[in-house]
């Protein structure tokens, strides 16, 4: 809880410091606010709340999730393609981050809708900041489809509250009808918050509607936070159901994640294509243990570093492209060559070790079939990953600069660095 | 008791008929304040008194004006604005049976723990909120904080040379 309330408060003074000039002292109030929430999160079990379970897996989750927050907010670009970044943009990137952290340890369903409610309403409002349809057409898809999910997850709740007459999360298993069927219900409603397959429609618009900046958010922190849930969740269902209902979202999330990202031109439409095939191997881990806190860091820190070079190439071109950014920033693109190899699955970058290790537990439940998918989705994906490599390393069509600010550049090498270090670490 | 449910219930039904049946959405709406009016006396019968102030203030209170204001606002009460196409009719007719289906088959398995002890008073209401369900309590603070604050920064129109240049 301490940590909780070390980022409410930051967004707080941050949302009070409304001047426009004082945007860097805002940034790094809420950089030092997420540093010193993550250092407390081993503190947070001196005292125990009701409704709130520290559990040291819910531990791990939410180190990433603020590890990853800091990452963003030393990215994030002051202005972006069509708008300058307002203090109140960080406040509410705090304010969901709080929910997000709320998600790893909640342990009634009060703190699971409110979580999930406090990660959604204020990604809501980030995906309307742009003033152009686009963005208010996102917005609105992401707003109804939400109010849905949230719905579908009450109505499911209800009735499995109905069948073990309990409230907490882990409960007892369900064994009747009506209680299993709540279950799947609030597993519907987590795989609409993290775009698993047949509840994606809305990941491609929403991604690419929303301003780049507040996308890597919603790619990353949101999508970590809810899968954290939806791991958790998932204890209710007996294992057996719970392997082949998660083998058939992850399946069907891996081919029509990738068979669709292979069409695609603009960069955050294939990114959020991809991002629906990744969900797919992640839930392929079965469970929220160490490995699936890997994989959201390997799959999170990538899109981030590809998104926010996304960002910054956009506003200088306004297209959508990542070609020739080698030749007009080297850094910028080996940095997105990197993020690129890893998320294809090639050492020594971390998201190999990610993949390997939901396809290992697939190999080793003995599901060869779900292997096979898993394969074939890889390479497709090494298909469309390194043709953007091939736009990257290509002359460029137009003359653009771009201006990194120095302490992006930092904060990117070191995650990289960090990328290929946690790579590495399985190995000794 | 009995007459008491009786009456609640008959109103409820003619009311709810009221909202799917009037022509004018104005009376769609003032038979739906009805309806509400209606459960929240069912609250009452049930000892969930707190629920049922907070059903009267927030539901037949302020939602309810927000959708008369809308509908006169934008001089919406006019029936040929309605589209009632027949798919949608048989539609609607499907997921309200399904609904009773579900709903009937969770009441006639008198197994579950649903009975409750008359616990609804705004005094249980309040020691739970500040004993079990502080942490909610305070955090859902917090996300109002970040709707006003997220209402604020949409509506806002962007500065001629601030937000466009």
């Amino acid at each position: 809880m301490i940590s909780l309330t070390i980022l409410s408060i930051a967004g707080i003074v941050v949302m009070l410091m409304h001047l426009p000039q004082w945007t860097s002292i805002a940034r790094w109030t809420a950089v030092i606010a997420t540093i010193i929430s993550l250092f407390s999160i081993r503190f947070d079990s001196i005292f125990t709340l009701p409704t709130i379970e520290i559990t040291r897996s819910g531990n791990l989750w939410a180190g990433l999730i603020l590890g990853l927050l800091a990452l963003i907010l030393l990215l994030i670009p002051n202005r972006n393609a069509t708008h300058p970044l307002k203090n109140d943009h960080i406040a509410l990137l705090l304010f969901a981050t709080v929910g997000a952290v709320l998600l790893t340890r909640f342990d009634h369903v009060v703190t699971l809708i409110l979580g999930l409610e406090m990660v959604s309403i204020p990604l809501y409002v980030l995906a309307a900041q742009t003033h152009s349809p686009r963005s208010h057409e996102a917005s609105l898809k992401y707003f109804i489809l939400g109010a849905f999910s949230s719905a579908i997850l009450t109505f499911g709740i209800a009735l499995w509250y109905r069948s073990t007459g309990v409230l907490t999360i882990p409960g007892p298993i369900a064994t009747d009808l009506i209680g299993r069927s709540g279950i799947v219900l609030m597993l519907a409603a987590m795989c609409f918050k993290v775009g698993l397959v047949p509840f994606h429609y809305w990941v491609p618009d929403v991604y690419e509607g929303t301003p780049t900046s507040f996308t890597a958010y919603m790619a990353s922190i949101a999508k970590v936070a809810a899968f954290a849930a939806l791991f958790k969740v998932a204890t209710l269902l007996p294992t057996s159901d719970w392997t082949s209902l998660a083998m058939g979202f992850g399946g069907a999330s891996i081919l029509l994640g990738s068979l669709a990202a292979i069409r695609q031109t603009s960069v955050k439409r294939m990114l959020a294509y991809s991002s629906i095939a990744q969900a797919g191997f992640w839930i392929l881990l079965l469970t929220g243990g160490q490995f699936s806190v890997y994989f959201g860091f390997a799959y999170a820190t990538a899109s981030i570093l590809l998104l926010w070079i996304v960002d910054l190439v956009e506003s200088s071109t306004r297209s959508h492209t990542l070609t020739g950014l080698m030749q007009k920033n080297q850094v910028l693109g080996a940095i997105a060559i990197m993020a690129l190899v890893s998320l294809t699955g090639i050492p020594p970058f971390s998201g190999f070790y990610a993949k390997y290790s939901s396809l290992f537990v697939m190999m080793d439940r003995g599901y060869f079939w779900a292997v096979g998918i898993g394969l074939l989705g890889s390479a497709m994906g090494a298909y469309y990953y390194l043709k953007n490599i091939a736009h990257i390393v290509a002359p460029p069509e137009t003359d653009y600069k771009i201006d990194v600010p120095v302490t992006s550049v930092i904060a990117s090498v070191l995650a990289v660095g960090v990328m290929i270090l946690f790579g590495l670490a399985p190995l000794f | 008791m009995p007459v008491f449910f009786g009456i609640i219930a008959t109103t409820i039904i003619l009311s709810g008929l009221g909202v799917i049946l009037s022509k004018r959405p104005v009376y769609s709406i003032l038979s739906l304040i009805i309806c509400l009016y209606a459960m929240g006396a069912l609250y009452l019968t049930l000892h969930a008194e707190f629920l049922a102030i907070v059903h009267l203030i927030v539901y037949a209170g302020a939602i309810m004006v927000l959708f008369l204001f809308v509908i006169m606002l934008m001089n919406l009460d006019r029936p040929e604005h309605l589209n009632r196409s027949r798919l949608l009719q048989w539609s609607a007719l499907a997921v309200g049976i399904s609904l009773v289906l579900v709903i009937g088959s969770t009441l006639y398995t008198p197994s579950g723990p649903w009975v409750v002890a008359p616990m609804g008073s705004v005094h249980a209401i309040g020691r739970l909120l500040f004993s079990k369900f502080i942490v909610p309590f305070e955090l859902s603070a917090v996300l109002f904080l970040a709707a006003i604050v997220g209402v604020v920064i949409t509506a806002k129109v962007p500065h001629p040379e601030g937000d466009t240049e």
